[in-house]
């Protein structure tokens, strides 16, 4: 099925999810930016109206399946042409629990040694066969505009992702220091792509592969220009390559830990020797295997990368295996990521003057993690309560699903079991009385309930997934407030946030604007 | 005359881009803060909403204004502002920029568009549809 082609298939559709919590991933914020309404899976084969033709993509995709077995092949076409669809699941794994999953997004070291190569590629041509006019003719301007034009090119297979436009514009701004004789490695060329970024799609701030970008691109390029990479020959190289793993290692700790709540513990060993193999083996036999195909439609150079690449991929499952390969450790508190990139950030910049305030604010950072969480009473949303804390676990809904379980482990930090919560219409849980799928006024305003002792207490909060209510004289969460809000997390009864009030809810820029839009589009369905 | 003017103003775009370029690559530390002060902006704007964006931005002017002119706390203040305006501005537009329509009915649906984006392998293939065109909605039990 190739770009351009008109199809017809039945499929089943639903608008992007919101968030499964406040906090959480939220799919509807990314789909927004990417302008997609709805996503969906084929139930019947796509029937193929006009077709279109294969895009240059397509054929390097196709050609990678073609020459190389099926797992392989999902890998090699992911580094080429960012394609990940053909990567099985296990590889996945074994590349994130290694620590080696960046090598999957086509970053610098995919786009400098495109472009590297064709700048000596140019220069060496035109010094071979243009001898006698290679001192009059602009040598630097002419490889510089090749390399660009080519790393472009690159980007559009690459299909704009944010890694490779970052990377693109990265090497932009070297090219143009080169032509003007800058030194171009700085640390201000990795701010002004990140301003330009951030300027054309403000979005990739809260993207994870922005975030994980720049912090491990800023501290190369600061270990870079404060010469820490020293000395030549294989201990040399070695070393080099400890500290560079090393420090994005730590440098990128503070994400994985909020996003993931994961560590991959021997990354840095692994990407020890497996940037080596990707600069020096996979990536050259891959792009000379890609060129080759294009040119002749020969199989036979990107055959003999798979070797390369099944290396690369049982490094990454040698190490997925090895005890303790990854730890899991509870979610890091938003406001202690910001503190760590703050201190970040001034530690790259202001280097020895800022010490003290870089120390106060890792030491804030640090606090903030080890700080006992505020574990909410209970989670909401319209399927009902989704999560309810019950001694020193959680209770979740049975119906909900893996990656649900697996946000509440992370977020609080404490075992989660499956079960059936509040089997009855009503069930109360420190003064907050939940009502389901019901109309009837009794228990809607039902302000007293009864605790383990017997007595009679007064209700706080009412909380009703299903069901519309309002001057009840009892602060409610009322199934209008889910619908326009998202989920909710109940702290205690006067405690209360939703999905709305954190980072995602792009329409909460104009709140009012949102409502009404709502309302105007949407059939009442309480 | 055509000449001269053309000179002059070739000169001063060359001057301006002299000075872009040595503030890039050599001089000005500032530019190193301007990624932070773009992306408060941004962040205001879509955790917390333009309202808060709006505090901001009028409490910066205030600021500014207040302060005796020959501070470099005053040109702080005045560069942090106009940046988080900036991405505050960056961070609308691109919303506006993009209005897509909500997709209210989850269901079985016959539908027919333009593929312009394919993720191809032998097993699944994952497109993106353009000018989707739904052609009959089918009832769930029945396809």
């Amino acid at each position: 099925m190739t770009e351009g082609s008109r199809i017809t298939v039945k499929s089943f559709l639903r608008s992007p999810p919101k968030p499964v919590m406040p906090r959480a991933f939220d799919l509807r914020f990314v789909a927004y930016f990417r302008g997609i309404q709805a996503y969906g899976k084929a139930i019947s084969p796509a029937h193929i109206i006009i077709a279109g033709r294969p895009s240059l993509r397509g054929r390097i995709t196709q050609g990678i399946f073609e020459a190389l077995p099926p797992t392989v092949a999902g890998v090699a076409a992911a580094f080429v042409t960012g394609d990940r669809v053909g990567i099985s699941p296990q590889d996945v794994k074994a590349l994130r629990g290694s620590g080696l999953a960046h090598l999957l997004a086509i970053s610098g070291l995919h786009i400098s040694l495109v472009m590297a190569s064709v700048y000596m590629l140019v220069t060496l041509v035109t010094i071979v066969f243009l001898r006698n006019y290679s001192t009059r003719i602009p040598l630097k301007i002419i490889a510089s505009i090749a390399a660009l034009s080519v790393g472009f090119v690159y980007l559009f297979i690459a299909n704009f992702s944010l890694p490779t436009l970052r990377a693109f514009l990265m090497a932009s701004i070297l090219v143009v220091g080169v032509l003007t004789d800058r030194r171009v490695v700085t640390l201000r060329s990795v701010a002004l792509s990140a301003s330009l970024i951030l300027l054309i799609m403000p979005e990739s701030l809260f993207s994870i592969s922005f975030q994980l970008s720049f912090a491990a691109v800023s501290v190369l390029v600061f270990l870079y220009y404060h010469s820490r990479f020293q000395g030549t020959g294989v201990i040399a190289t070695v070393k080099n390559l400890s500290i560079t793993s090393l420090a994005v290692f730590l440098a990128t700790i503070p994400f994985t830990a909020h996003y993931f709540g994961t560590i991959a513990v021997y990354s840095v060993v692994a990407n020890i020797i497996a940037i080596p193999l990707m600069t020096f083996l996979v990536m050259p036999l891959l792009f000379c295997g890609v060129i080759v195909y294009l040119l002749v439609h020969s199989t036979m150079v990107l055959s003999l990368s798979g070797v390369a690449l099944s290396l690369l991929l049982s490094l990454a499952h040698f190490v997925y295996a090895l005890p303790h390969s990854v730890i899991t450790v509870s979610r890091l508190p938003v406001a202690s990521l910001l503190f760590f990139i703050l201190s970040g950030y001034l530690w790259l910049t202001s280097g020895q003057s800022g010490r003290l305030i870089i120390s106060a604010l890792l030491s804030i950072a640090m606090i903030i993690a080890i700080l006992p969480k505020d574990i909410a009473a209970a989670y909401v949303d319209n399927a009902g309560v989704v999560a309810i804390k019950y001694n020193d676990s959680y209770l979740i809904n049975a119906r909900r699903n893996s990656y649900f379980a697996k946000w509440v482990h992370l977020e609080t930090g404490l075992a989660v079991k499956r079960a059936k919560i509040c089997k009855k219409r009503v069930c109360y849980v420190d003064a907050i009385a939940y009502v389901y799928g019901t109309k009837m006024p009794a228990y809607l305003c039902d302000k007293h309930w009864k605790d383990r002792q017997g007595k009679n207490k007064r209700v706080k909060l009412i909380v009703a997934p299903r069901a519309s209510i309002k001057n009840c004289g009892v602060p409610s969460i009322d199934a209008l407030d889910i619908y326009l809000n998202g989920s909710y997390i109940i702290k205690t009864a006067t405690r209360v946030t939703h999905a709305s009030s954190g980072t995602g809810s792009f329409l909460g820029i104009f709140p009012s604007m949102a409502r009404w839009w709502y309302h105007a589009r949407t059939p009442h369905r309480l | 005359m055509l000449k001269n003017v053309v000179g002059v103003c070739f000169s001063k775009i060359s001057k301006s881009l002299h000075e872009a370029f040595n503030a890039i690559f050599e001089g000005q530390t500032q530019v190193l803060y301007m990624p932070l002060a773009i992306g408060v902006g941004i962040w205001i704007c879509y955790t917390y909403g333009i309202v808060p964006l709006a505090y901001v931005i009028v409490l910066g002017v205030f600021g500014w204004w207040i302060l005796p002119s020959t501070t470099v706390v005053k040109r702080l203040i005045a560069g942090c502002v106009l940046l988080i305006a900036l991405g505050g501005v960056a961070a609308i537009l691109r919303i506006l920029y993009l209005p897509v329509s909500p997709f209210w009915y989850k269901g079985i649906y016959s539908v027919s568009g333009t593929v312009i984006h394919s993720d191809y392998s032998p097993s699944r293939t994952k497109v993106v549809l353009d000018s989707v065109e739904i052609r009959s909605r089918a009832i769930a039990g029945k396809v």
